[in-house]
This record gives structure tokens, sequence and C-alpha cells, in this order.
């Protein structure tokens, strides 16, 4: 540990007073809480979560002793959570990897980093030349710098020339984008955190927020507090500390929700909360097929009476009838959303539904009004979604189809634009799968863990055990590096330099503290020397620091939705962030897209908007799409053999496959180990008592687990935190897919339980 | 982990230190709390029949019961839970109960331990400005006897509290700051 146990209980407890709300000694005050301390205070961004929050990055005596929270930056205003409270402690975990490895008959040896890069270049070359560029291929994160990715990006689609490069935000928020782009027809919310304390209801669905994104709940919890005529609606199988704030909680069987939101959107034309004008000026009516009148979508609708959606999604009608009212009623509302909604064979449909009803209400585009997706990872938008860091996609939301996009990319690149292939590679899934079945030879993973965080993972293992792995990573060993070849030394957060883009649209700046660990090197440097190894010295070698490739990067989103021309370096390091569209250096950045002070909207010539305050200049005539999607259920809905729904998800202590979280103490006293949530009746009739172990069993695999009964699941289903790999959840999920968005359905299983 | 574990200890029973001779000399709140297995009916009860048979010890599936060893210490000898390192799970079927033959442990008492959680709230993360909740998620009572209030704090109710100590166990503070004291 970086500090010794006194000196860490000291800062501990006075990190945690200055972190204190309400007191005049709120964290990142003018006056150093530290002075007699000489801790030396660095903004910078939390490693986790997608909400952002800004951190101070305390370093005495070249160490980081303290994390506290940014009291200037305006997401969390210098509250975190507990995950942010122990950053510090990661960095020194003693399960950082510090030399690169190779594996030499079935062990790894530690070798120099030219050995190392020599032996990829050397494998990743061959494999190109014997089986094509498409037998390569690339996995990230949304973790990962945006530097990061652009640098992967660059390397595969541009110089190896395969679209195979993909990331983890497929399993997380594919879904979402598709529900963006079919809606909207641009990525990403039109919204900011900023309404949270605008709005006069909310409507959360398919979110733990309390433990998934800790800091914008608390923001919802002081609104409330304030406000207490702030209704707060929540629609989850599963009863969570989010409920706290619940005024009306719809438990649909899980999977089943579909039927719900049409319902509501039936009542709220019906019972006249529909903002005809708005419906009139803004909006249009599409099915899967063609486009629909008005008329033709409210006969679309007639199918989804409440005592309809009561029967397919086991909620009471009333119920039903209320929350269409409380969202009616109010004069703004808010909604938002993540992995219960996303991850789901109808994530893309799920996802225009809620924005069907902020479209029929006109509550979108006005403050306090929002569909508002929560991003999981922390720089998901930023890196990966805004990045291009997709197999479909290029950077600054370009797409690799569009032959001008193309062509725009290469000349930045400096490489023909014949290299950038037409057709999209790989995404998540099929790209694992090509690598079982070996049309895929060759492997770089940056970043992430996918042998525990895929879903059905047992099943992709044969494909990492039997190709050539790459794995670059700042911890060791983890469920992935286990079927490595080689793996990289990655630096962790605070030892390198990048820009985070979360939730809310900011992209924010962090600076390097440190210097990275043993021989670990940044990811960015390591993919250009491999890039450089494998011959591509002239598209590299210009990248000397994080900023050239930064400035490269936003030079891309000069005149795109996503404008960033005006977040430079310089900017960053000095603001708390900055909201893109942000096309110029004194521009301030952007409050809400769509209408007067987005930057675009402002430029849209008059004859175009003909007077409408809101143009969704994603779409045609600027109109957004209301749709009539069919209410599907899940894939592998319960049946007699498997009449449990089976869902998966997070704890507030842990971070996904727990490399981070793991090596924390306090973090795994808190939650020491998984578990599966049962209900008390459930529990009972199956003769399993809390703490009991049971054998929880779907079509893919079992697992032995310790029981919670507990009055949280509703009956018939389970829930189970999948963050441990000794009790690795994604043994038993399903690897079925959105066929729109590919995002797998980690939210809906069928299984059994029984006492083991 | 175990290095903590070890250190928290010793800390533990260096508290002990400043011991303890009468139960009924000193104020309970000037004596160090000691947490009983659960079927104590008073705590002078349990120090007159108990015979240190340590089956309760010996019977425990999530071995939370240990034997306390601080000579000076009025419970020495004596079986008792240190809820930081393991907590009582009040089993269903109380194998403790059920191995003690001398009548220190009752069903009937079973209904909770000695004691009651309380917070410290100069220390606990959540009274801080941090979000904590740790212990109220790890409580089998969440929602009754740990509760989140409506200031968005932890709030123990005293009612409700079987002092049983998994919120102590899990507190994600390095000295925990929920731990079971004296019942008020
Ligand atoms: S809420 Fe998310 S970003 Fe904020 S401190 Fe917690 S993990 Fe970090
Ligand atoms: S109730 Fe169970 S966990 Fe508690 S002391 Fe008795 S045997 Fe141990
Ligand atoms: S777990 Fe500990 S620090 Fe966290 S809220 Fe509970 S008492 Fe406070």
């Amino acid at each position: 540990m970086g500090v010794t146990r006194r000196e860490f209980i000291k800062t501990t407890a006075a990190a945690a007073a200055a972190a204190s709300i309400g007191t005049t000694l709120l964290p990142g005050g003018v006056k150093p809480l530290f002075a007699e301390n000489d801790m030396e205070w660095h903004k910078s961004v939390c490693r986790f979560c997608g909400v952002g929050c800004g951190v101070l990055i305390g370093v005495k005596n070249g160490k980081v002793a303290a994390i506290r929270g940014d009291k200037f930056n305006t997401i969390n205003k210098g509250h975190l959570c507990v995950k942010g409270f122990y950053l510090h402690k990661i960095i020194y975990a003693k399960t950082r990897l510090t030399h690169p490895m190779i594996k030499k008959n079935g062990k790894f040896e530690k070798v120099s980093w030219d050995e190392a890069l020599n032996f990829v270049a050397k494998k990743f070359n061959e494999i190109r030349k014997a089986h094509g560029p498409d037998a390569l291929a690339f996995y990230g994160s949304g973790q990962a710098e945006t530097e990061e990715t652009y640098m992967a990006n660059k390397l595969f689609k541009g110089c190896i020339g395969t679209n195979n490069m993909e990331g983890n935000p497929r399993l997380c928020m594919a879904s979402a984008v598709g529900g963006y782009l079919t809606s909207f027809g641009l990525d990403e919310p039109a919204g900011t955190y900023e309404d949270i304390e605008q709005a006069e209801m909310f409507m959360l669905i398919g979110t733990n927020t309390a433990e998934a994104h800790p800091i914008v709940f608390e923001r919802i919890v002081r609104h409330k507090m304030k406000n207490p005529n702030v209704k707060i609606l929540i629609i989850d199988p599963r009863k969570t500390p989010t409920d706290q704030v619940a005024d009306l909680h719809l438990f649909p069987k899980p999977g089943w929700d579909l039927a719900i939101l049409h319902a509501m959107a039936r009542i709220i034309i019906k019972e006249g909360y529909a903002d005809e004008q708005f419906i009139k000026d803004n909006v249009v009516f599409k099915d899967n097929k063609k486009n629909l009148t008005y008329e033709q979508y409210k006969q679309f609708l007639e199918k989804f009476t409440p005592e309809y959606a009561s029967k397919v999604s086991g909620v009471p009608v009333e119920d039903i009838v209320k929350a269409a009212r409380m969202f009616g009623q109010a004069k703004t509302a808010m909604s938002m959303w993540t992995m219960g909604i996303n991850q789901r064979t109808r994530g893309v449909w799920a996802n225009n539904l809620i924005t069907n009803l902020h479209l029929l209400t006109g509550k979108i585009g006005k403050p306090g009004c929002d569909s508002f997706s929560l991003t999981g990872q922390p720089n998901a938008c930023g890196g990966v979604r805004e990045g291009g860091g997709l197999c479909h996609l290029l950077p600054a939301h370009r797409v690799v189809k569009n032959p001008k996009h193309r062509e725009e990319v290469a000349k930045v690149w400096g490489v023909p634009v014949s290299n950038i292939q037409p057709k999209p590679g790989k995404h998540t899934v099929a790209m694992f799968e090509a690598l079982n079945k070996g049309e895929i030879k060759g492997i770089y993973i940056m970043c992430t863990n996918p042998a525990q965080s895929l879903p059905n993972a047992s099943k992709y293992w044969k494909g990492l055990k039997e190709q050539f792995v790459v794995v670059a990573e700042s911890f060791f060993p983890t469920a992935t590096t286990k079927f490595a070849d080689v793996v990289l030394p990655a630096a962790f957060w605070a030892e390198k330099e990048g820009v985070y883009g979360c939730t809310e649209r900011r992209s924010q700046y962090m600076p390097k503290v440190l210097e990275p660990m043993g021989e670990a090197r940044w990811d960015a440097f390591i993919l250009r020397d491999l890039g450089i190894r494998m011959g591509f010295k002239k598209e590299f070698e210009k990248y000397k620091t994080a900023e050239d490739i930064w400035n490269e990067y936003i030079s891309l989103t000069k005149g795109r939705d996503l404008d960033l021309s005006g977040a430079t370096y310089r900017r960053l390091k000095k603001e708390r962030g900055l909201r893109w569209p942000v096309p110029s250096e004194d521009h301030p950045g952007t409050y809400k897209r769509y209408v007067k002070g987005d930057p675009i909207f402002d430029e849209l010539s008059e004859e175009k908007k003909k007077g409408r305050w809101i143009y969704f200049y994603g779409k045609p005539e600027g109109k957004a799409v209301v749709w009539a999607r069919p209410d599907k259920g899940p894939e592998e809905p319960t049946d007699e053999e498997f009449p449990f729904a089976l869902s998966t998800g997070r704890v507030l202590e842990h971070w996904h496959t727990l490399t981070m979280t793991g090596t924390v103490p306090e973090l795994n006293r808190a939650v020491p180990k998984a578990y599966v949530e049962i209900n008390p009746e459930d529990a009972k009739a199956l003769g399993i008592a809390n703490k009991d172990q049971v054998i929880v069993e779907t079509r893919r695999g079992q697992l032995k687990i310790e029981a919670r009964v507990i009055n949280r699941p509703k009956k018939g289903t389970l829930f189970i935190p999948w963050h441990w790999e000794e009790w690795m959840a994604n043994i038993l999920t399903i690897d079925a897919f959105d066929p729109g968005s590919k995002e797998p359905e980690y939210k809906v299983c069928a299984a059994r339980i029984r006492k083991a | 982990m175990t290095q903590t574990a070890k250190l928290s200890r010793k800390s533990f029973f260096q508290n002990f230190l400043s011991a303890i001779r009468e139960l009924s000399q000193v104020e309970a709140n000037q004596r160090n709390f000691i947490l009983l297995p659960p079927g104590v009916a008073s705590e002078e009860n349990f120090l007159q029949l108990c015979n240190e048979c340590y089956q309760c010890v010996a019977q425990c599936p999530h071995l939370a019961i240990c034997v306390c060893r601080q000579q000076d210490n009025l419970f020495y000898g004596k079986p008792m839970i240190v809820a930081h390192e393991q907590p009582c799970y009040l089993c269903s079927d109380f194998p403790c109960i059920a191995a003690c033959e001398s009548g220190a442990l009752q069903l009937e008492h079973s209904g909770s331990l000695n004691g009651v959680a309380k917070i410290d709230t100069e220390r606990c993360l959540a009274f801080n400005g941090l979000f904590c909740r740790a212990c109220v998620n790890a409580c089998p009572l969440m929602d009754e006897a740990l509760f989140i209030n409506s200031a968005g704090l932890p709030q123990v109710n005293p009612e409700k509290c079987t002092g049983c100590g998994i919120c102590e166990n899990q507190c994600s503070m390095e000295q925990p700051a929920i731990k079971i004291t004296f019942k008020a």
C-alpha cells in the first residue's frame, strides 16, 4: 500500500470530512485542507462509471494518497460514491502487471518490450499475409481513453484494413445508440444532467440508478427532497435501493415491458395528455416497414389496452394507468434507463418506445425534459460511440458504409481510402464466434475482460484458447489473460493523460500525475509502436504526445454533430469538461441539442426551421420518429423446465469483473462474494434457506452459489451480481442478441434453482 | 485482507486492556461491549450458566463464535462474536443454541443478540458526503432495521435491529463506522 495505515486513516477521515456536504469544508475549495500534509491536488475524472464524477487526486511524496470529490465539477459537486473514493488504492494493487510476458510452453515468461512487440508484429503480419486482414481483430473498451481507441481504430481499420474492430460498449450501449439513431437520427441524448434539477417527474426504467449511477441518483434524491412534489416512477422487475425514492413501482416480468410503454402511450393520447401541436410540427410515425399516419399509429395502439399490457407483463391495470397519468400530468419529465432496457433482444425497440412518450407529450428539448440514456462505462460515449470504436463506425459519428466518411477519415489518417473496407466488420458476439471457428486467428484485447464478461462466456473460451491472443491490461491475472499468448502491461488511470466523455456529452481531461508502474506503458503508445513494427512507420511515428492524437481526432469532429473543435487540451485542462457541440474555443458548449443555443440549430436557415423552436436535424424535415414496434418478449421465456427468469447486474461497491475493485479490501468486505437473490416465497417453496448453497442452472451452464433470500426480486425471478470470476454469472446468461444493435440479452434468460 | 483482519483483531483486543472487573459496578457505557452468541437471556444469566463447553463454537457453520482470550476480561473463556471479523447470520435452526446444554443459550431469547447497531456519524462515509450504503445493502432486515432515511443517510431502527453485526462486518471503512454496542 502506498500509505501507512495510520496515514491512511488520517487521510481517509480528512478526505471524508473534506467531502462533507453542507459544511464550509466542501472539497476542492480554495483553501487546501491538507496544508500540513503538503498534498498536491490534481483535477481528474473518476475511472469507473459513466456518471463521470470529477475527482481530485491527492499526491504526496510521489504517491497518490487520497481521492476526493471535485467541488467545482458540475456533475458531482464534490460528491463521490464509495468506488471513486477508494480509487487511489487500486493504483497500488498487488495485481498490477508490470512487465510484458510471452507464454512459452504454457507458462508466462517475462520478456523485454522489444521482444514482446516484435513477436506480436510478426505474428499479426504472418496471419494477415496468410489469411487476409479479416483474420485479425481488435476488442477494446468503453473504459479506454478516446486517444487509445482512436489509435486502435487507425491501426486496424485504416492500416491493417479490417473492420473487425469492436469494443465492449457493444455489450452495454449499442441498443441506446440504435434507439437514438432511429428516433432522432443522431446518437446521444439531447439533454444533460442539468435537466435533473428542473424535472417534475422521472421515469426510471431498467435502471438501478442508486447502485449503477450513484451520483446521478444522489442528484435525483436531493432534488426530490427539496421538491416533494417531484414524482418518481420506477419500472423494473426487481426492488432495488433505487426504490428509496419511488412513488410508484411497476414490476413487469423480465423482458415483457414493451406492452406497458405502448399502453402508456395509448392512455396519454386518449386522456388528452398528448401535445398535439408538437406532434403536428415535429413528429412522424413509422412501423417496421412503412410510414404511418397519426391515425394509423393510434389504430396500432388500440391493441395495447391496459388490460392487455397487464396480462402480458403481470403489472396491475391500475398501476399502468397511474404511471401513464403520472407521465402525462407532469409539466416536465425525464426518463432514464440503462442495461435493463439495452441488454435485450429488443433493446432498440424498447429505447424507441421510451422516446415515443417524450415525443407524444412534447417533453423533449425543454428544460427538465429528456429521454436520457445512462451510459455504463466512463468513456463508452466519448471513446467508442463518438470515437467510432465499433465495427461499423469511423471517428466522429461516421460509418464505414458511407464513401464520403471513409474518404474524410482516410485523408486525416494518411492512408489510402481503399484500406478502409466499406463493409462493417464482425460485431462482438460474431467476432468471438469467428474466433471459435478459426476464421479470426489473432486478436488484440485492450482494457477489458471478455472471458468473463461475454454472455454465455464459456462457449467462447475455445477460440480464446486456440487462437493467438494479445491482452493489454493493467492487472494480472484476469479471466482473459489466462488465454493470452502475450500480455502487455498498460499504464493505469493517473499514470497517463487523456480524455473521457461521459453520459451527458461532456468530455473531460485526465492528467498524468504518476509515472506508470514498472515497465507499464500507455495503451495508445503500445498501439503506435506495434503499428510501426508492423510496417506503418509513416502512419504512426508522428504521434509524440497525447495531445497530438487528441488534436487529430477533434479535427475530424469539425462540422459534425459532435463538434469538439473547441475542446482543446489547453481548455480542457482548465475547465470541468465541455459538452459538445463546442465548435470553437470561445464556445461554452451545449446544454441542449436541437433547440436554441445548440450551435447547429442556430445555424440552420429560417426557411428550414420555418419558425419551429425544435428541429431534429438528424432526420428529414427535422422530424423525429414515433415508432410502432411490435411488443416482442424475451428470447428465452420461462417454461416448465426453467421456470425462473434470471437477471444479472451490479452492486454499488464493485465494478465489472473485479480487476479493480476486487483489490480494495474495504470494497471486498462490503460485498465479499456473489449470491443469488431469491424471493422468500420461492425460497420457502423450494426449501432454500438464507445462505444455503444452491445450484442455479440454465440451458448453458450451472453455477453453485450462495442463496440470499430477500424480498427484492419478484416471485419467479432470480438476480445474480455478475462481478466475480469464481461465481461467474455469465456461464448462465444467453448470447442471443438484438438484430439491430447486436447487443446480447444479458438481462433475461430462463433458469431453475435447487438446493446444492 | 488477512493483514487488515489481523491488525484490527489485535487492536480490538487491546481495547480490553482497560479492563472490566465487575459488570454491575461499571456503567454500561464505560466498559467495552462484548457481543455474545444468540439466545442469551441476560449477560448475568449467561455468565452464570455458560460452562465453557464450546459446543456452540464447534457447531456454528459460519465460524462466527470465538472464545474470549483476554485474561482480565469479565467474559474471559466465554464464547463471543467479533462481528468485524465474522458476524452472526442468525441461522433459522440455531445450531449454536441447539448445541448448548447448559441453558446459557436458549431458543426463546434467539430473536436478537445482546447488542444493537450504532453509526459513528463522525466517521461514516455517508455522513461525510460520500455515496455509501454497504451496511444497508448488507443488512438482512434491510429497510427495516437499517434504512436510508429521508435525508439519504443510513439510520438504525433499534426496535428492529437484531445486533447480528453483518453491517459492522461489511462496512466499507477499514475501521467500521457502524458497530454493535449496548442496547439503550
Ligand atoms: S458515481 Fe460513478 S463516476 Fe461518480 S464516483 Fe461513483 S463510480 Fe465514480
Ligand atoms: S445463529 Fe448461526 S451464525 Fe449465529 S452464532 Fe448461531 S450458529 Fe453461528
Ligand atoms: S457501510 Fe459504513 S461507511 Fe458506509 S454508510 Fe454504512 S456505516 Fe457508513
